[in-house]
């Protein structure tokens, strides 16, 4: 393996490209979360049965969130870089993919969180009401602690997904194993190239999965003891 | 006694596109401080409303409910909020945060009411003392039992001591010794710390362990209030009837009109109805039977059918009298 590795790149550049890509995954993850947690919370509770009802909202809301989820991700990461480059001022560099990225996965995350909070047994809420708690406290001190380990399972998998996207942004110019495995293997005809990228890209997503899981698992109450 | 709570034209409506429901329609009630009252209805009747009313988890259509004097209606919701505090709930699944251990549930309330948080532990772990769950402090609910659940949701509704305690269908998911023990926990908390306590049920007999006072709910509307002991002796309306002798099916009216219904509350060793077969030397038919076995004895109740004739009767009644077993008397004419 060693050997096939400096046939043609050393072993230091798929450390760099994979340091890379973690990087680009690891802060678009972070970015999509912070907006997306947010976006979900706002889907829940402007629901139906939510604690805010409020029907427009909700549908604005989820038509915006359903547009930018049927998008392929590579159409709409092409449409939306020219004026992504315009806005950050900058051509080249992470930053614009970044921003493509963040767009992208944010729905998905939205919608990951919201169908985490739908878990949430509706006697809890309504106990934590009852004993006199605002819908605010209920949500922050009561809702997402008890839905924890399902919001953990969520952004495992939403790493997994970005990870696929950062990937796809290789084949236009982003950095990272995505960009080496299709330039310098797919282009150059250079097949070994693309077997490293592709087996540095599945240890990637199984040990984010394993890393994941294992926490949602330790931080659930649910099932031990049974 | 003061009352506490004044349910005043209490109307709930549910309505959306297509169906308008009226959950409960012009309730009246009053209860007062120390009563343990039970509302019974069947599943339908409207009961679960009416409770989540009192502490207006739903909000009524039209109406008043006063607590202490105060019409929360009118209140705004940080108002509403405080009141709160003063009135505990508890539910039939009871709704524990299972991410959180037996010790941080109780201190979940205390958090609401910013009690410091050396008072606040102290606190907890006193009420996890008086429901015997001292050993659980760091179990969580996914550990316990169902009868220990419903514990710490005691001890979480009681944390910032309030005046009222509601109980959903508290003992619905739990089994018969099980029911027992928190209907005994809920009665001590109401004579020990002077808490009133409302329930909603449909088992009769949580209405007859503990409850003072019953009020009857059918087809959205109360049917029925009173003393236990009158309504039961004597009950006017035919769904009370229906709950209070259920499924009997057809009786015989022919062998005689007095039913006796026994209550085998404490744990009775010997055969009592087959010595008073043979002491009192009446035969008498038996209607129906509830009773368990347990490792101390039989518990339950008996209802039996005793001849016309007044001597039998007043023979039995003696017997039940001196084995000290408790009965209340009523007519086959009670049934419809």
């Amino acid at each position: 393996m060693i050997s096939l590795i400096s046939a043609t790149f050393p072993f230091t550049y798929y450390l760099e490209q994979t340091l890379i890509t973690l990087k680009i995954v690891g802060i678009s993850t972070l970015l999509s979360y912070v907006l997306g947690i947010p976006l979900g919370i706002l889907l829940n509770v402007t629901d139906k049965n939510g604690l805010y009802k409020c029907r427009p909202v909700n549908a604005i809301l989820g038509a915006i969130i359903n547009i930018l989820r049927s998008a392929p991700f590579i159409i709409l990461l092409v449409t939306l870089l020219p004026a992504i480059r315009k806005l950050v001022g900058t051509s080249v560099g992470d930053v614009p993919f970044t921003v493509g990225l963040v767009i992208a996965a944010t729905p998905f995350v939205a919608r990951m969180v919201e169908s985490s909070l739908k878990e949430i047994d509706y006697g809890v809420v309504e106990a934590s009401l009852a004993m006199g708690a605002s819908k605010m406290r209920t949500i922050f001190t009561v809702i997402l602690p008890e839905i924890r380990s399902s919001l953990i399972v969520g952004a495992t998998i939403s790493f997994a997904t970005i990870l696929g996207y950062t990937a796809m942004a290789g084949t236009i110019g982003a950095e990272g194993l995505g960009n080496t495995a299709y330039t310098y293997g797919y282009i150059s005809s250079n097949p070994e190239v693309t077997i490293i990228c592709l087996v540095l890209l599945i240890v990637i997503v199984q040990i984010f999965q394993e890393v994941g899981m294992r926490i949602a698992k330790k931080l659930d109450h649910r099932k031990k003891g049974e | 006694m003061a009352e506490i709570i004044r349910l005043e034209k209490l109307t709930k409506i549910f309505q959306d596109k297509r169906n308008t429901t009226v959950a409960i329609k012009d309730i009246d009630l009053v209860i007062e401080q120390g009563d343990i009252y039970g509302i019974i209805g069947l599943s339908g009747a409207g009961k679960s409303t009416l409770i989540r009313c009192i502490n207006l988890l739903e909000k009524p259509t039209s109406g008043a409910v006063f607590f202490e004097g105060t019409n929360l209606v009118e209140l705004k919701d940080s108002q509403l909020r405080q009141t709160r505090q003063k009135i505990g709930m508890i539910f039939q699944n009871f709704n524990l945060m299972e991410q959180r251990t037996v010790l941080r549930n109780v201190l979940f309330p205390l958090e609401i009411a910013h009690i410091a948080k050396d008072t606040a532990k102290e606190r907890a772990v006193e009420l996890l003392n008086l429901v015997g769950l001292s050993d659980k402090l760091d179990s969580y609910p996914s550990q316990l039992s169902g009868g220990q659940k419903q514990r710490v949701a005691i001890a979480r509704a009681l944390a910032n001591n309030p005046s009222v305690l509601l109980c959903d269908e508290a003992t619905s998911a739990l089994d018969p010794s099980t029911t027992l023990s928190i209907l005994q926990l809920l009665k001590e908390i109401n004579q020990k710390l002077g808490i009133t306590i409302v329930i909603i049920t449909h088992e009769m007999k949580v209405v007859e362990t503990i409850c003072n006072k019953v009020a009857i709910i059918d087809e959205s509307v109360i049917k029925e209030t009173g003393l236990v002991a009158e309504v039961f002796a004597n009950p006017q309306t035919p769904i009370a009837k229906n709950l209070i002798y259920p499924k009997l099916g057809v009786i015989n009216k022919e062998f005689g009109s007095v039913l006796l219904k026994l209550t085998f509350d404490k744990t009775v060793l010997e055969p009592v109805v087959a010595d008073m077969i043979l002491k009192t030397q009446v035969a008498v038919n038996i209607i129906e039977a509830s009773i368990k076995q347990g490792d101390n004895g039989s518990t339950g109740e008996m209802i039996i059918q005793l001849p016309n004739d007044q001597n039998s009767i007043a023979k039995v009644q003696n017997y039940l009298t001196t084995k000290n077993i408790s009965f209340q008397q009523s007519n086959t004419e009670v049934q419809q």
